[in-house]
């Protein structure tokens, strides 16, 4: 049996050599004429690298990175294993420590997750504040395209409705007050829902119209759409989502089923904080029926009559929205009996909700 | 001695000389691991399972080594993410400017990304080269990786009005790229398979591949227009369904195929590789991995079942109200399975399509002419884990 091979590192020349265990580790190739060594090697330079699972693979910190001496005869090995003190210090394979790994991982783990759970709110928030409101508008004219698809692009457009649907928005919007006066659109859809954009366009579902029984609960659910736009909930929405995602797929390359467990949490994480989002455009709104001389109870009666119709199908405007039973107990009590007069007569009232017939 | 010398292409030895245990445990262990750390433990796996392979595979008596570290990794995936980040902004960006002006007309970004992913993916193979040394000289590469990813771009164009013909070309004019800018040393290498080759090892594959799923969807659409079903589409989508049996014994048969091809064409210098790989060598290893994920997955059916039947019992038992009220031990109970499948599944993905199709077909080549690699001169810098992190960042392309 070869006793040892030897590779310098500088050519791939295999040399079968024997060693000699002098104050230096001497490799001589066993056809030298002269017994003069090819290397030699300080013991305390010797480090083990990655070889076959017969055979003690060494390299040297003082030699060529990649020069290679094979030992597979047991007894050179236990003499290197013997001679060499530092076979898996500095500068060789060494030792992984799964423990520091595991550690760190947890701490970068714990720290993406602070960051997804507070720093992307807060971060949003203040994105949100600085940008220019202006800058919202392409936002939601990019989604309006693939909205109006999905809608089989079907907008209601008869001309009383619309001049209906334009002063019923105009007195709100004389109230609210938003930097960009909304601008809404009436798609065919069997879903009762209504929603905003960032940019401020507020799409009505034709539903939503013949579920409502009177211009205050339509009103209602217009003015709590005008407090989504009014806080740029859409746009702090975009923000948060689309970092937390990029946070989270950073912690996850490629792993198992992991990411799509989190990807979940993810989910409870965001309708977390929309729900903030929507008790505060349910504040608005509430704030901006009243200003009007309107009461605001009507909102939650519509709220529950969509609930109570379609379990299966809860509209976006609720979706993420407790409007618990004691909730709208809670509204009916602070609500105001109407002062101002009313938003739509009866015949506005009737074009609107025709809106869709032509 | 004399004798045997004088035979010129006396054929060396490559073979496998890891133990299937070592291998199942290293990627066991691994998994585990990964869980435990966030998955960030993926950079040391992927290099211990490297280190495994490579230390087992012996040339002429000789094994490789694989001298990269997970370290390399982590910090090339750090790297990518500073680079991925502001691209991934304004890929955004650019994809709701299109969007304003078009609805989905974002869509061609998707290509630039898919070209992004083969750019890593050449910048990757050639970090696994550099790291990738045998008898103390590392292999290593040239070639711009923006000038593989158009070639791999253009080529992918003509995939789809193929139906997949033009697979055996493309897969051959790439081989042929990153083998032509692969060198071991001082000793260039090159590809001498060609895509005729290919295809003539294959084509009958392909065909058969595509039948299934036209027997299956002529039979459809006979059924729906005609108002007796006629025999002849229940006999074809009967036919249809048994060839979707067969699928796996074909892919199996055609990787086996496609591999002996592929290590057949490699070249350095005088030294040839030759690879006698029977064409049945990969059947039992796809249909180990189909019968053991279809194990998985019925003991993850068996415990979510079981789950259910106890929420619904105890629903009758409490009156439990909706669904949004499941108890926090049974959503930990579903996490945690839902977890154990997704090891499970990785450590079999690693272990049969991985190590085993390695293994045999390590076993399968041997190399001629071995003496051209006798005295090669060492060349060759190293370069950064960057390639690994972006094709990491990028994935979904790969």
């Amino acid at each position: 049996m070869e006793a040892a091979v030897f590779f310098d590192g500088l050519s791939s020349r295999r040399r079968v050599v024997r060693l000699s265990f002098a104050d230096r580790l001497e490799i001589v190739g066993v056809e030298a004429p002269d017994g003069a060594p090819l290397a030699s090697w300080p013991y305390d330079a010797v480090r083990r690298v990655d070889g076959p699972a017969n055979a003690l693979r060494v390299s040297c910190t003082t030699a060529p990175p990649l020069a290679r001496l094979e030992l597979r005869d047991p007894s050179a090995r236990a003499d290197i294993l013997r001679l060499c003190p530092a076979l898996d210090g500095p500068g060789g394979v060494g030792r992984v420590s799964v423990w520091r790994i595991a550690v760190a991982s947890l701490a970068a783990g714990v720290a993406i997750i602070a960051m997804a759970w507070f720093g992307m709110p807060l971060l949003a928030n203040q994105l949100a504040e600085m940008m220019p409101y202006s800058w919202e508008k392409p936002l939601g004219e990019a989604v309006d395209g693939q909205v109006r698809t999905l809608f089989g692009g079907h907008a209601c457009e008869s001309p009383p409705g619309i001049t209906a649907l334009k002063k019923l928005v105009g007195q709100l919007q004389g109230v609210a007050d938003l930097p960009i006066a909304p601008d809404p659109v009436v798609l065919q859809s069997g879903v009762p829902n209504a929603f905003a954009l960032p940019g401020g366009r507020i799409y009505v579902l034709s539903k939503l119209l013949i579920v409502s029984q009177t211009p205050d609960e339509l009103a209602g659910v217009l003015a709590h759409e005008f407090g989504h736009v009014a806080h740029r909930d859409g746009l702090r929405r975009v923000i948060r989502d689309g970092g937390t995602s990029f946070l989270i797929g950073l912690m996850f390359g490629d792993v198992t089923g992991a990411g799509a467990v989190l990807m979940a949490g993810r989910t409870v994480l965001s309708a977390e904080y929309s729900r903030a989002d929507e008790e505060r455009a349910h504040a608005f709104a509430v704030s901006v029926m009243h200003r009007l001389g309107r009461p605001a109870a009507p909102l939650g009666s519509l709220l529950h009559r969509i609930i109570g119709s379609a379990e299966d199908m809860v509209p976006s405007v609720l979706h993420d929205h407790p409007l618990t039973a004691d909730r709208k107990a809670r509204l009916e009590a602070e609500d105001i009996p109407p002062t101002g007069p009313a938003l739509l007569d009866a015949s506005e009232w009737q074009s609107l909700k025709h809106i869709c017939n032509r | 001695m004399s004798a045997t010398n004088t035979v010129p292409a006396a054929p060396a030895p490559v073979s496998f000389t890891g133990r299937n245990g070592d291998f199942r445990h290293l990627v066991v262990r691994g998994a585990l691991l990964e869980l435990v750390t966030f998955g960030f433990y993926r950079f040391w796996l992927t290099t211990d399972i490297r280190r495994h392979l490579w230390s087992r595979t012996e040339f002429a008596g000789d094994a490789l080594e694989y001298t990269g570290r997970g370290r390399e990794l982590l910090f090339g995936f750090l790297i990518a993410l500073a680079v991925l980040g502001p691209i991934f902004l304004v890929y955004f960006l650019i994809g709701l400017e299109a969007e304003r002006i078009e609805a989905f007309a974002s869509l061609p970004l998707y290509f630039f990304l898919y070209a992004f992913g083969q750019f890593a993916a050449y910048r990757a193979r050639r970090y696994r080269l550099t790291r990738t040394v045998w008898r103390g000289v590392r292999f290593w590469m040239t070639g711009s990786g923006w000038s593989y990813a158009w070639r791999s771009m253009l080529w992918g164009l003509l995939l789809v009005p193929s139906i997949g013909l033009a697979y055996p070309w493309r897969t051959a004019a790439l081989e042929r790229f990153k083998l032509r800018h692969t060198l071991y040393g001082n000793l260039p290498g090159r590809f001498e398979e060609t895509g005729g080759q290919l295809f003539g090892r294959i084509w009958w594959i392909w065909l058969l591949g595509l039948l299934p799923f036209l027997l299956f969807l002529g039979g459809l659409v006979a059924n729906l227009f005609a108002s007796h079903p006629p025999v002849a589409a229940i006999v074809a989508m009967l036919l249809g369904a048994a060839l979707l049996i067969a699928l796996p014994f074909l892919h199996a048969i055609r990787r086996a195929r496609e591999w002996a091809w592929w290590a057949g064409g490699i070249r350095f210098g005088s030294v040839t590789v030759t690879c006698d790989m029977r064409s049945d060598s990969l059947i039992g290893v796809y249909w180990a991995l189909i019968g053991f994920s279809a194990l998985v997955f019925f003991a993850f059916a068996a415990v979510a079942g079981g789950l259910a039947a106890v929420l619904v019992a105890g629903m009758h038992v409490r009156g439990l109200a909706s669904f949004g009220q499941l108890p926090i031990w049974v959503m930990a109970a579903y996490a945690v399975s839902y977890l154990a499948l997704g090891v499970a599944l990785g450590v079999l993905a690693r272990i049969y399509t991985l190590q085993r199709v390695w293994q045999r077909v390590v076993r399968a080549c041997s190399v001629i002419n071995i003496e051209g690699a006798a005295d090669v001169a060492a060349a060759g810098e190293l370069v950064s884990g960057l390639g690994e992190g972006l094709a990491d960042g990028l994935d979904f392309g790969l």
